[in-house]
């Protein structure tokens, strides 16, 4: 859970996880999007450093592990079977606990040869919208390397721009 | 240099001077006192590369200067006297070695002419780069090189517009946006891109009143029916809080008459711009019945899908929310009463106040983003942004 508070007693417009709240509205941001899209949007930072949004709740979203307690399994175990301790099943615990602690973890150990210990390696990522347009650069300008055209660059209408200036005024005070 | 190599423009020298030095007191045909920053070269410029028109919008001595040029273009086979043939009629072209491509209008002109060996091509279909046609990045380029030519200075900013994500069946714009921003940084520009229905909401200024009078500007709903698609952004004091778009708007009205009444696309159209009105539908006329019909099924697809993106990000406004309506496919008359009625016979999770049709409808979103594109401009001369961030 990670629930926001609009302390404000207007609305808060959070545009980049596209969320807009009225006045002490409180929202579970985790209902919104992932967890790592919402710790990582500049408008919900922007508001907590300017103290418009207020963190109520935030837990972990690491850290849940999903480990037996030995000793409450054992504990449903006799419970279920009227306190009674039977050899099978206490064998049975016994081997399940050997199984899980001869489980492989999720932590995948690089073992070519190639990597020394301390080597770190990057992740694959998917290519960010810089690289991909900078590819992209490349290509049409190799395309258009013997392009020419008679087109001359052509202004056919104008219309009054007084109406702009106000509306530029306005923007940069609300932007 | 013969006289046909000189009717044709090298791009170089179309270009303008990549290194003029910044805040060098250089006074460009674009440059003006009262709008744009003093002192500066730099130009800012709002372009709308749209499925059918590729448009461009700049302050020039404090008018908006808006141009167009119809999205389209036929490749014409080689011949030695082509060249001569092109410049005598005054055809624009782009040429790539002895590939010709007559662009814009005179394509539709060529394409009249030469009936069955040449057809028109489009480098964009359903408000992306046409995935069919092999030369749109080439003609494009041609057409964005040649229109804007090089950025005079590291401050000058092009806004341009993308489809919001696709609400229904339509292709993703990733590869689209990507490859529309890559056509003009190689130029030297800094690139903002918005959603089209927020260069809607910034050309079109609705606004939401409180309970005590005061108006909130730049929020509301912004929808732009292209011929590709239909847009909807909602947007706050002027930042986007949701977006959507979807497949159907003015081709596939155009399609679906066309089929249903057996008439051409291109007779379709002629009679949408040049008659049709939604107040007066003389229902014995197959195109006019046909026409309202079908604009009827995609307005309610529209709502419809806008009402079910709205519900899902949980946003909430209290008081109704403005319409503004731009683009081509909203031209026809009485398009805005339409729209009002089918919004209000919807169970929609927002109050909707005025639904009203921009002045210009056709050239509202190029003006929109030459608003944001002044902004960027102003923010970098005056240093409060670097180029990485706009």
């Amino acid at each position: 859970m990670f629930l926001v508070v609009n302390t404000t007693r207007q609305h808060l417009s959070l545009g980049d996880i596209k969320v807009v709240l009225s006045p002490s509205q409180s929202i579970d941001l985790d209902n919104v999007a992932d967890r790592r899209i919402v710790e990582a949007s500049p408008s919900v930072k922007k508001a907590v450093v300017a103290g418009y949004l207020r963190v109520v709740t935030k837990d972990s979203s690491h850290g849940r592990h999903n480990t037996i307690d030995m000793d409450e399994l054992r504990k449903i175990v006799r419970e279920e079977n009227d306190g009674k301790t039977i050899s099978a099943i206490a064998e049975s615990l016994a081997e399940l606990k050997s199984m899980l602690s001869s489980m492989p973890t999720t932590q995948v150990v690089h073992v070519s040869s190639r990597f020394e210990k301390n080597d770190v390696i990057e992740p694959i990522s998917e290519p960010q919208a810089e690289n991909l347009v900078a590819i992209h650069e490349k290509v049409v300008s190799r395309m258009a390397s013997n392009l020419s055209t008679n087109i001359d660059p052509q202004k056919s209408k104008s219309k009054d721009a007084s109406d702009m200036k106000k509306k530029l005024d306005e923007l940069e005070g609300l932007l | 240099m013969n006289a046909h190599q000189k009717a044709v423009h090298n791009v170089a020298s179309l270009k303008r001077p990549a290194s003029v030095a910044p805040n060098a007191p250089v006074k460009t045909a674009n440059n003006t006192e009262s709008l744009q920053a003093q002192e500066s070269p730099a130009r800012a410029v709002g372009v709308d590369v749209g499925t059918m028109f590729f448009q461009t919008a700049e302050l020039v001595d404090d008018k908006i200067s808006v141009s167009a040029v119809r999205n389209a273009f036929v490749e014409i086979p080689y011949s030695s006297e082509l060249e001569e043939i092109l410049t005598r009629n005054g055809w624009r072209y782009v040429k790539d070695g002895t590939q010709y491509f007559v662009v814009g209008d005179d394509s539709m002109q060529v394409a009249k002419l030469f009936p069955g060996s040449v057809e028109i091509r489009r480098p964009l279909q359903d408000g992306v780069l046409n995935r069919d046609e092999p030369k749109k990045s080439l003609v494009l380029s041609g057409v964005i090189e040649s229109s804007l030519g090089k950025a005079p200075d590291e401050n000058s900013v092009i806004c341009t517009c993308v489809s919001s994500p696709c609400a229904d069946a339509g292709q993703d714009s990733t590869f689209h946006t990507a490859r529309l921003k890559a056509m003009f940084t190689r130029l030297g520009w800094n690139v903002k891109v918005i959603e089209e229905g927020l260069a809607v909401i910034l050309s079109e200024r609705p606004s939401v009143v409180l309970d005590d009078g005061t108006e909130v500007p730049f929020s509301g709903i912004g929808m732009s029916f292209g011929a590709g698609r239909a847009n909807c952004v909602v947007a706050y004091k002027g930042m986007q809080v949701l977006g959507m778009s979807v497949s159907r708007s003015g081709d596939w009205v155009d399609k679906q008459v066309s089929e249903q009444t057996a008439v051409p696309v291109s007779q379709v159209i002629d009679f949408k711009e040049r008659v049709l009105d939604f107040e007066n539908i003389d229902e014995d006329n197959d195109i006019a019945f046909a026409l309202d019909a079908y604009y009827d099924a995609m307005l309610r697809h529209v709502v419809g899908l806008f009402a079910k993106k709205f519900t899902e990000v949980k946003s909430q406004f209290d008081k109704p929310l403005d319409v503004v309506i731009a683009g081509g496919t909203s031209m026809p008359k009485g398009f805005e009463k339409k729209l009002a009625r089918i919004m209000s016979s919807v169970n929609l999770p927002f109050k909707i106040g005025d639904v009203r049709k921009a002045a210009d409808p056709r050239n509202s979103v190029c003006s929109g983003l030459l608003t944001s594109a002044q902004i960027v401009k102003n923010r970098l001369v005056k240093g409060v942004i670097t180029r990485e961030q706009v």
